[in-house]
């Protein structure tokens, strides 16, 4: 039960960066990066999953239980934050890539990259 | 304490936000007093442990004798980057949170808080890549940039998992021979990526070459010098590096095709991009030696690449079409430049490359001092061409202006534009770092105590793992 | 010697500022400093050790030292001397004295070191220094100076290398430690290094294959500044070879070979042949006059090569002796080739003509200039290549001397070519107000057309500083006494051909001014037969004139062009670093998978 969760980060992983490498629009290659990063999320939570585990919380009713490890989780919490940054500044370069070439298409892009030059 | 290098530009940063231009001015303030506070108040061998967590659960922030040069030299470059670059709206706000970033990267014991802090650093330095519109370029660094974040990630995350502490001087526990090599691997990948070795950094040409006054500062000279600490601090500290003839041959490689990548370019920019992938290429490739000369010279070597290129960017940032002949002081400080790094004698170039070569055959290494001096037979052709085809072009130049104003006859105020193309800060800030170059020329025990002092540390485990222990359990 | 090179550090800051209040001040301080060098280097014992900025002992004053430097001297002397004119057509006076300063100085301070890395040090300072000269010249000048620096880069990073492979094994950098435990390293090795520290010298002097900047270079650089490219930094060239073939054993370090010269030399004998062959091919086929003493130079550079190669009593003496004919020759020739231009405004030998009656004194140091370079006596040029083919005859080299034999004949040819198109044959339209040069130019010409001809008939002088090098390095010296040279096939009394000479030109000139005066009429009449023309410079005789011989070798193969071919491959491959630069994101993640995988496969 607890490997599959790791097998479906690594799949996901793979998802990612087979769309890095076949698509060509640009918003495409930032949401296959972002899956990417959500793959590693999934695998670090994974890492800290004890089965049966409850949640780490001190209280009169689990003294001493069970936890899962909780450092994973805050480190992965952390992760999303800087991943949604890097999605927002992504997306934020790809809005301006589009005003100045009228297109996310990289072919045509060159393609108005060397008229301009 | 060293935790005031963090929050500092941290606090003004956010103060800056009301206004659009309060960054700009804080940004001198800031780097001047973050020297200040390193020259008289913080002196190397100390450790702050935040929130007063033991060090192998907390944060812990490091300053020790490895760091603490590289704070100065990087403090140092924020000055006079402040000083010399054109910084428009928000730029100093920005520039204020690198300073943070570079800061703490440089200061933090702990792999997840480096992993926060290279991922501030690669944030800003995105948004700084795309600067003078240059948003396709910074797209590409911004994709290749986030998997190389992504791999560190993982490096880290699996830190824990096997040595059970984020700590970096605890990590150096893990033997597991399977573990270790995987780890340093992941670790490997970003710093390939963000120092710019070749498969790897290709997305340095887009950036670099956009003309602007800050991107190639801000990263190839600042962020470039903060990773390499990083870098020794990782697979020269605590890990060993994996493959280290493979990362050399990965490094030499680079070295040659971005020489010939230079050699083939029509314009200055981008000539100077593939240089100083060049630069921090040679860097690497002799990290991966592991031994204290060599690393020494590495130390070095960097510093005269950086220093020398920051001029040179910064130069060509306010050139556009223009010669060196109304601005003699300009030409000087690129030729001087420009010489030092093709390693001539009487600039600290030369003696980059002395220290470097000497190094390299004492343990007989043939290969890397060959590569390096046909890199240089290449630069030499490239530079000199740049700085004569600069020298001479006024001439061509005058003719064409005295045309226009001819044509038109309010020509008065462009003339006096091209007079006084380099603001006096960049100016006064170039002619400084050239002289410096000279000075170090003359003087290389200045910088060389230095780096041997920095290469003896790096490569001896023991003091910082007793620094920590000491704070620490 | 550390307080002249100090001085001559300092001057060229000085020279600079002075160079502000009257551009005529910097080159009378190159002169005053060189005169001044002259004076101590002359006097000072062979031998003397001094510091060098703290430096214990970096300074050693050696026989080859003072040779050398007394030439460079002599040529620095002459050079400041004229610039004081010429000083007015420079494009950037207040820089070009400076840099002249300073390349005395890196030039001084490579003679004066056996440390090889302050060598190296001077070098590059001579280099960087004279780099700077070069674009300042004429349009060409910038790409000539791409081809200086990366042709005398190759020559001197091999010079590096080869220095820091020697102190990988030895753990010193002075030349003459070493020079004495070389001879048990393995052969490879040996080859290695003696190949490496040579290059520098090859390439600085112009020797095949590195002898495409020369052209280039000494063709487009400032007039004057070309006869110290040609007089004095390509000795520079010399000097590195002259110094390791001296002060390494080569003969116990490489097996004999061919008429008891060893390998190695016998290498360099070829290059010296190849060198003399193109040389002298390519000089007979330029029409500008710069160009044509360049290739000569390269010529002239194979000669001193051979007989330094040589390694023998007479050889090696000769190759010595012939290092200071050039220089002065090359000198003389440059300095009123830059008299000419400075009058006529070109160095197209078909656009001149008949310059011998308005610049009569140009023309005689021309012409001893010539005699000398072609080796004919009584002027110091013979004596060197008498020199070397002698020791080519008795060692029984007779392929190299018949090639040092065409050289010679050649440089026949090639010096006439300036000689009829420039001074002779008939004036151009627009030259018929030129004037001689003024008194200033002319002086130090005449000095040089003097200590010329002075060392042709008396060479004891040259002969005792070549003699001196020779008992430092352990050689037989040579043989001289008064004005009469051995070799072992014989001897040659230089004050009786003198005197020879003297009586049939005297005889010559007895019957010139008694034979009936001819009768002048303009030139042009004598081939157009009264005809009017309507393009003079077709009939020019100096137009193709050469082409006889020049179609004999047309479709030679050019290494200039050769080279450049090599330098669009790199820049080919260049284009492709480019275009991978220039893909997108998706082409950069298939990078790092490849590199992430061949990081893991290499481990496991």
């Amino acid at each position: 039960m607890s490997n599959i969760i790791y097998y479906v980060s690594f799949i996901i992983l793979g998802i990612g960066i087979y769309g890095i490498v076949s698509q060509k629009n640009l918003f495409k290659q930032l949401i296959s990066l972002s899956i990417i990063d959500t793959a590693v999320n999934i695998f670090i939570v994974a890492l800290g999953y004890v089965e049966w585990g409850e949640a780490p919380i001190y209280s009169t009713i689990t003294p001493v239980a069970n936890f899962v490890d909780p450092l994973p989780q805050a480190l992965v919490l952390t992760a999303i934050v800087i991943g949604v940054g890097i999605l927002a500044l992504g997306s934020v370069l790809l809005v301006h890539i589009n005003e100045k070439y009228g297109s996310l298409d990289p072919d045509e892009i060159r393609d108005t990259r060397e008229v301009v030059e | 304490m060293i935790a005031l290098l963090i929050a500092v530009p941290l606090v003004f940063a956010f103060a800056s936000i009301p206004h659009e231009r309060l960054g700009r001015y804080f940004l001198p303030f800031v780097a001047m007093f973050n020297l200040v506070c390193l020259f008289f108040f913080m002196h190397p061998e100390q450790i702050l442990e935040v929130g007063k967590w033991p060090a192998a659960y907390g944060i812990a922030l490091v300053l020790d004798n490895v760091s603490y040069p590289f704070l100065i030299f990087v403090n140092f470059l924020i000055l006079m980057m402040s000083l010399s670059a054109t910084l428009e709206n928000r730029y100093g706000t920005l520039l204020l949170v690198l300073t943070a970033a570079v800061n703490g990267i440089m200061l933090t014991g702990d792999f997840f808080n480096s992993f926060v802090f290279l991922e501030i650093i690669s944030v800003i330095a995105y948004i700084v890549a795309a600067h003078k519109d240059n948003a396709l370029g910074a797209f590409k660094y911004l994709i290749f940039g986030g998997i190389g974040g992504t791999m560190y990630l993982l490096g880290a995350v699996s830190v824990y998992v096997k040595s059970g502490t984020l700590n970096m001087a605890y990590a150096s526990f893990i033997t597991d021979p399977m573990v270790v090599p995987t780890i340093c691997i992941f670790f490997l990948i970003t710093f390939l990526v963000e120092l710019k070795v070749l498969p790897l950094g290709l997305w340095a040409p887009d950036v670099y070459s956009n003309g602007s006054s800050v991107t190639p500062i801000a990263l190839g000279s600042i962020v470039t010098v903060s990773l390499v600490y990083l870098f020794s601090r990782i697979f020269l500290n605590i890990f060993d590096l994996p493959n280290p003839q493979l990362v050399g041959i990965l490094a030499m490689v680079s070295i040659i095709f971005s020489e010939l990548g230079a050699l083939k370019q029509k314009g200055l920019g981008r000539a100077l991009s593939f240089a100083t992938i060049s630069g921090v290429s040679t860097v690497v490739a002799a990290l991966s030696m592991r031994e204290s000369e060599i690393t020494s010279a590495a130390y070095f070597y960097l510093f005269n690449d950086v220093v020398s290129k920051f001029i040179l960017f910064t130069l060509f940032a306010y050139l556009g079409e223009r010669g060196f002949k109304s601005n003699k002081t300009a030409g000087i400080a690129f030729t001087f430049a420009s010489l030092s790094v093709v390693g001539f004698p009487m600039f600290a170039g030369f003696w980059a490359k002395y220290y470097l070569l000497k190094a390299l055959f004492q343990v007989n290494s043939y290969a890397l001092p060959a590569i390096i001096l046909i890199a240089a037979v290449i630069e030499a052709g490239y530079l000199i061409k740049w700085n004569v085809e600069l020298w001479y072009k006024e001439e061509d130049r005058e003719k064409d202006r005295e045309d226009v104003e001819a044509e038109k006859a309010e020509g008065v105020e462009e003339v006096e534009e091209v007079e006084d193309f380099v603001p006096f800060g960049a100016q006064v800030v170039t002619l400084l770092l050239a002289l410096t170059l000279v000075v170090v020329g003359f003087m290389p025990g200045l910088i060389h105590d230095q780096t041997m002092s920095i290469a003896n540390h790096v490569l001896d485990f023991r003091p910082y793992l007793d620094l920590i222990l000491k704070g620490g359990m | 010697m550390q307080s002249l090179l100090l001085y001559l550090a300092i001057g060229a800051l000085v020279g600079y500022f002075l160079s502000m209040i009257n551009k005529r001040l910097g080159p009378i301080v190159l002169l005053a400093l060189s005169l001044y060098g002259l004076f101590t280097l002359w006097n000072m014992p062979i031998g003397s050790v001094e510091d060098l900025f703290g430096f214990e002992d970096i300074l050693q004053f050696t026989a080859l030292s003072k040779y050398f430097s007394i030439i460079t001297l002599i040529v620095f002397s002459c050079y400041a001397f004229f610039n004081i004119v010429w000083i007015s057509k420079a494009k950037r006076p207040y820089a070009f004295s400076a840099l002249s300063i300073l390349t005395l100085f890196g030039t001084l301070g490579v003679f004066l070191t056996p440390h090889l890395i302050a060598l190296y040090i001077f070098w590059e300072v001579a280099v960087v220094a004279s780099l700077f000269i070069v674009p300042m010249g004429k349009e060409e000048s910038k790409k000539a100076t791409i081809w200086y620096i990366v042709i005398s880069s190759i020559g001197s990073y091999m010079f590096l290398y080869g220095t820091f492979l020697l102190y990988s094994k030895f753990g010193t950098f002075n030349l003459f430690e070493i020079s004495g435990d070389i001879a048990s390293e393995g052969t490879g090795f040996k080859w290695l290094v003696s190949l490496l520290l040579l290059g520098a010298g090859v390439a600085k002097s112009g020797i095949f294959p590195l002898h495409v900047w020369l052209r280039n270079v000494h063709g487009n650089a400032p007039d004057t500044f070309s006869a110290v490219l040609s007089g004095q930094l390509v000795k520079m060239g010399s000097y590195i070879i002259a110094l390791f073939l001296g002060a390494f054993p080569i003969a116990t370090m490489f097996s004999q070979f061919y008429a008891g010269v060893n390998i190695f030399s016998y290498v360099l004998i070829w290059l010296g042949n190849i060198s003399i062959l193109i040389g002298t091919f390519m000089a007979i086929k330029q029409n500008d006059m710069k160009m044509l003493m360049a290739y000569s130079t390269v010529a002239n550079g194979g000669y001193i090569l051979i007989g330094l190669a040589l390694l023998d009593q007479v050889g090696f003496a000769g190759g010595l002796f012939h290092v200071i004919n050039h220089a002065l020759a090359a000198t003389m020739i440059f300095l009123s080739f830059a008299a000419v231009v400075y009058r006529t405004g070109t160095t197209k030998i078909d656009e001149m003509g008949g310059l011998i009656f308005k610049m009569p004194v140009t023309f005689v140091t021309y012409l001893v200039g010539i005699i000398s370079i072609a080796g004919i006596p009584p002027t110091s040029g013979f004596v060197s290549k008498w020199m070397i083919f002698q020791s080519l005859i008795s060692k029984g080299m007779f392929v190299t001397a018949m090639f040092t034999f065409v050289g010679s004949i050649g440089s026949f040819l090639y010096v006439f070519r300036p000689l009829a198109g420039v001074f002779l044959g008939q004036l151009k339209r627009k030259d018929k107000d030129v004037k001689e040069a003024p008194m200033i130019m002319l002086l130090p010409m005449i000095i040089l057309v003097a200590l010329t001809i002075l060392w042709g008939v008396f060479p004891q002088q040259v002969l005792v500083w070549v003699t001196d090098v020779q008992r430092q390095f352990g050689m037989e010296p040579f043989k001289f006494d008064g004005t009469v040279l051995y070799s072992n096939l014989g001897h040659w009394d230089s004050w009786t051909v003198f005197v020879m000479f003297m009586v049939g030109f005297i005889i010559a000139a007895v019957i010139y001014i008694l034979m009936p005066k001819g009768k002048k009429i303009p030139l042009d009449d004598q081939y157009t037969s009264g005809e009017f023309l309507h393009n003079f410079d077709l009939y020019h005789y100096a137009t193709k004139y050469y082409a006889f011989l020049e179609r004999e070798y047309e479709g030679h193969p050019s290494f200039e062009d050769w080279y450049t071919s090599i330098v669009n491959v790199l820049k080919a491959i260049g284009k492709g670093v480019d275009y991978l630069v220039r893909r997108t994101a998706s082409a950069y993640t298939f990078w790092m998978a490849l590199v992430l995988a061949l990081l893991l496969w290499v481990r496991w």
